[in-house]
């Protein structure tokens, strides 16, 4: 009786020292910060000299046309970018999982490659492959696949199209590794059974791994949501948010506001928070739709 | 007729896997190739490597204080792993097996902090990192590093699988929680502390806008840094230099991930289970 | 299994070794860190930099190695000989976005120990940093007598009559050409003597259809309102605002300069004149070097760039700049440049002065050896009258490159930048392509940049 108590009291407080050093770590350098920076979202800054505005910053930013486009182009990336790359990542994991596959490392390690690279490393080098005498114009060039050079990045389409890629390149992998962990946990007389009662592989792929794959792809989909909302590195990088701010993100917006156009920093305290709004609404809505589904 | 099908829709898997495996290699081949190669054999669309490694290199170091950036990125890095690792561990297999209504409540806002940008955190965190004396230190790099909570949510997910009956006869053996943790819960593991590892490596070394913002001086500047800045910082574009610095920026994640890459994928296994 | 065990064993191991080592290395670092800040409490008289004279330290942050770090090291090396041997420089290369960054963290962070003794800021948003940072800069107007450096630098470091710059480079501007593109397309340079915009305009199309070769680099970004619409503007003598106006309230609509350019650039745009990249970012500076261009609008400091490309020496020329047509503009302007500011954190102000006034107000020797060394044109006036500047650069047709441009810029018309600069630039970049694409008229274009001016600023 004693010795249960005692347990059970053990156990109540034992998550918190457990949990203090995170704890911690996540106050004073994340919460905190955060934290004061809605302070900062209800003054607007030039530098120093700084105005209250309570939620001006709020009502000014629905009527700033470069920031609604910044939000725009995030939704663009994700709706387009994050579906491809996640239905690549689940078919190449699928693929890599076929058991007579020739050459399975080689593969493996081919679509796993760009994972490694780091986000600065690549946008550099894409954006050296494809500047307008780049290696991608001459190469199409030489095999008269175009007779001009296509404006990468100095035109909005090919710019968004290029980032679209870019990110796809970077991200496919790395999704597809969570997918191959994922379908490893697939118990292997599952898929047998099934194809022993006629399945084809497709069939197999739609009715067994999505489902037993499900809680994966929605952490996929979270995260991949969370990381293009918040998409940085690579913009600064490879587009500049350019040309004409076809690829300007909230995030490199933020920055800019921050450190480059009149240091307003409660103006990007107040737009930064709105992009967690937007963040919290949409998990919650990726992790409902599942749930309704169970 | 079904044997044609069949090797057709083969023929096609290996298509589209070659196709796939060239997109993915081609722009790392790039890099490591044009590393060999002068300015002007890169803006000239060469694409095999050529003689100019040694001289791009020697400009690289001479120009950059490359050693001490990879040092720098390396200690970052490595303390980063060790300190996160056992930080958000810790932490995890509290909120997992000691869950309380307090601890989820408490867990949930800790998962909510994986949404804020860092963008809106760079003004007050300097601020912090200033009175803490910090700024232009390594430890300004480290610390906001270690308590990741992607780390977290991943260890919490895989110590679902580890079962509360072995920790509940460890304690009636008298083991306290610590040693619990030390000699049941890490050592059977091993493959989720690998992928963490390996996780918050590349996250360390491939931090980028923080980094910049806080440290200023030379000696104390990533490998990332360095290279990042090469093409802009002088007047003649020299891709060579480029290429062979980030090349060399590669190099460490990519021995690293490619000779863990298996136990990457096991490890996350663990993790996707529940 | 076992291999894989090992090898996190390993890592861990490693890890544990790294640590140890993390924190032996660390209180040397540490204190190294530590130092400047706790010197700095102790009100400057304890800092080690000064007391004795023995050794004379300054950080400077600054970009370009081969330019504005070059001459430094050589103003280092001027202010050793002057009497002051144990005089050093921690020059640090910073690249210019990086010294707004770190400036406006650390300045509203209030943290100023990390800060440097002396920056240098760009022309074109020093006047942004001087006015959101109050009291960050050391105020010189008393210090240095500012009517020998050229009114227009001085006025991009002026706020409310007090004066916080030391200039330095010129921004004088001028179109630079490639005589054997024109040649080849049957232009003479003298066809370009008071030519207009337009009249470059039709001969790019020749050049395009002869040659092949494209008229200019540029794309619509902010670097392009940089060089395009902030030079012709000044040209007229008149800025997007009036920097006296505390609103800095802008009227695209009637601003001929914005319509007429716009225009132009459109019509280079799309009869497929332009190479489209930024001048000033690195497939820019390729695609000059290269000569896929055959003009290029810049100042003077960018003539090193394009002479580093040795294969196309004595092709290469320049003139003043164009004239619009709907609105009077001078031939003379001014597109970037760049000058040295003292912060007022700086521990040792008076060896940080002395040294600005002796050597870069002050020593003409050390000016003829930064324009030979680097192309470095002076807006210091007793420096450039030397007789160095008359030398005749061979790459530019052996014209004197450095005399011509350091005497434009004395005509170049002064004008306050004020603190939205960039913000009318960052407007422009947004809206323009919409314009090129035919998507909004002029009308749509001027209205645009009036709406995206107002709510982003």
């Amino acid at each position: 009786m004693n010795k249960v108590s005692r347990s059970a009291l053990r156990k109540k407080s034992m998550w918190v020292k457990l949990s203090f050093p995170i704890m911690f770590c996540v106050t004073a350098f994340m919460l905190y910060p955060f934290v004061y920076s809605i302070v900062l979202s209800l003054y607007s800054h030039k530098g120093l000299n700084e105005t209250f505005v309570g939620l001006g910053n709020y009502v000014k930013m629905f009527k700033d046309l470069t920031f609604l486009k910044a939000l725009g182009n995030n939704f663009l990336f994700l709706i387009i970018q994050v579906p491809i790359m996640l239905i690549f990542g689940l078919f190449f994991a699928y693929i890599l999982q076929t058991d007579n596959l020739k050459c399975k490392g080689f593969f493996r390690m081919a679509i796993f490659l760009p994972c490694v690279t780091s986000l600065v490393a690549y946008s550099l080098v894409f954006r050296t492959m494809f500047q307008f005498d780049g290696l991608i114009n001459q190469l199409l060039m030489q095999f008269h696949l175009i007779s001009a050079p296509i404006p990468w990045l100095s035109s909005r389409g090919w710019a968004r199209a290029l980032v679209i890629f870019a990110l796809c390149w970077r991200w496919t992998g790395y999704n597809a590794m969570y997918y191959i962990a994922g379908l490893q946990n697939i118990p292997r007389d599952i898929l047998e059974s099934a194809r022993m009662d006629g399945c084809n592989p497709a069939q197999a792929f739609f009715k067994i791994v999505v489902p037993q794959l499900k809680q994966v792809i929605v952490f996929t989909s979270v995260t991949s949501t969370i990381g293009t909302l918040q998409l940085f590195d690579e913009i600064t990088t490879l587009t500049q948010g350019g040309p004409a701010n076809g690829t300007m993100t909230v995030s490199y917006y933020i920055y800019k506001q921050s450190f480059e156009m009149g240091n307003n920093f409660g103006y990007s305290a107040a737009m930064s928070w709105v992009i967690v709004l937007i963040i919290a609404v949409l998990s919650l809505i990726q992790l409902r739709v599942t749930r309704e589904e169970d | 007729m079904g044997k044609t099908k069949k090797r057709l829709s083969r023929a096609l898997i290996y298509f589209v896997l070659i196709l796939a495996s060239f997109v993915s290699i081609f722009p790392c081949y790039w890099m490591f190739a044009s590393a060999f190669n002068s300015t002007e054999e890169i803006v000239g669309g060469r694409i095999l490597p050529s003689t100019h490694l040694i001289e791009n290199f020697k400009n690289l170091f001479e120009t950059y204080p490359i050693a001490q950036g990879l040092l720098n990125s390396l200690k970052i890095a490595l303390i980063v792993v060790a300190a996160s690792l056992l930080v958000t561990s810790l932490a995890a297999y509290g909120f997992e097996k000691f869950s309380t209504r307090a601890s989820e409540k408490a867990y949930t806002i800790i998962l909510l902090g994986m949404m804020v940008p860092f963008t809106a955190l760079v003004v007050p965190l300097y601020r912090t990192m200033a009175n803490l004396g910090l700024a232009n230190s390594h430890w300004a790099v480290i610390l906001p590093a270690v308590g990741s909570i992607f780390l977290l949510f991943f260890f919490r997910q895989s110590f679902k699988s580890i079962p509360n009956e072995i920790l509940e006869s460890a304690r009636i053996d008298g083991a306290g929680e610590l040693r619990i943790f030390f000699q049941i819960v890490f050592p059977s593991m091993r493959a989720t502390y690998a992928a963490a590892a390996i996780y918050a490596f590349m996250t360390a070394w491939n931090n980028y806008m923080w980094p910049m913002v806080v440290l200023s001086a030379p000696s104390k500047k990533t490998i990332i840094l360095l290279v990042s800045k090469i093409i802009t910082s002088g007047y003649y574009p020299d891709y060579g230099v480029q290429m062979a610095g980030l090349l060399i920026a590669t190099i460490p994640i990519a021995v690293i991930f490619l000779v863990l890459q298996r136990s990457f994928v096991d490890g996350i296994t663990g993790s996707v289970k529940g | 299994m076992k291999k894989m065990i090992a090898l996190a064993l390993t890592i861990l191991m490693l890890c544990a070794a790294l640590t140890g080592c993390g924190q032996n290395g660390n209180p040397p670092a540490g204190s190294g860190s530590a130092a400047p800040g706790a010197s700095g409490d102790s009100s400057g008289s304890g800092s080690s930099s000064s007391s004795g004279g023995e050794a004379e330290t300054l950080t400077v942050w600054c970009w370009d190695e081969s330019f504005n770090i070059a001459a430094m090291r050589t103003a280092e090396k001027y202010y050793r000989e002057a009497g002051h041997e144990n005089f050093t420089l921690n020059i640090v290369n910073t690249i210019e976005e990086d010294v707004q960054t770190k400036l406006s963290t650390a300045f509203s962070a209030k943290v100023t120990e990390e800060l440097p003794d002396i920056v240098l800021m760009g022309d074109s948003w020093a006047n942004m940093y001087l006015t959101n940072f109050p009291g960050c800069y050391m105020d010189l107007t008393d210090e240095i007598d500012f009517t020998e450096f050229a009114p227009y630098k001085v006025s991009c470091f002026t706020v409310d009559g007090r004066v916080y710059g030391i200039p330095f480079d010129s921004g004088s501007a001028g179109l630079f050409y490639r005589t054997d593109i024109l040649e080849e397309a049957g232009f003479k340079s003298e066809d370009l003597e008071n030519a207009t915009w337009w009249d470059i305009l039709e001969m790019g199309k020749v050049i395009r259809e002869k040659t092949g070769k494209y008229a200019l680099t540029f794309d619509p970004s902010a670097g392009c309102a940089f060089t395009w619409y902030d030079s012709m503007m000044q040209a007229s003598g008149e800025w997007f605002y009036d920097a006296s106006d505390p609103e800095e309230k802008t009227d695209f609509a009637n601003n001929a300069v914005v319509r007429e350019l716009s225009e132009l650039l459109k019509e280079f745009w799309n009869n497929d004149l332009v190479f489209r990249t930024d001048t000033r970012d690195s497939s820019g500076i390729g695609a000059i070097q290269n000569g896929d261009v055959a003009f290029v609008l810049n100042a003077i400091w960018y003539s090193p760039s394009i002479m580093a490309a040795a294969d196309a020496a004595g092709k290469w020329s320049y003139t003043n700049i164009p004239t619009l047509t709907t609105v009077e503009t001078d031939r003379h302007s001014n597109i970037g440049g760049s000058s040295w500011v003292i912060l007022d954190a700086c521990q040792n102000k008076e060896l940080a002065l002395d040294f600005m006034k002796t050597i870069w107000a002050g020593n003409t020797e050390f000016y003829d050896d930064i324009l030979l060394g680097q192309s470095a044109v002076a807006t210091w006036l007793p420096a450039t009258t030397s007789e160095v500047y008359n030398t005749p650069v061979e790459y530019f047709s052996g014209k004197p490159l450095y005399a011509d441009f350091a005497s434009w810029g004395q005509y170049i018309p002064s004008v306050e930048y004020g603190t939205n600069t960039w913000t009318v630039n960052n407007a422009i970049s947004a809206c323009l392509m919409d314009y090129f694409d035919g998507n909004v008229d002029l009308d749509g274009l001027m209205a645009n940049l009036q709406s995206t001016y107002d709510t982003m600023k």
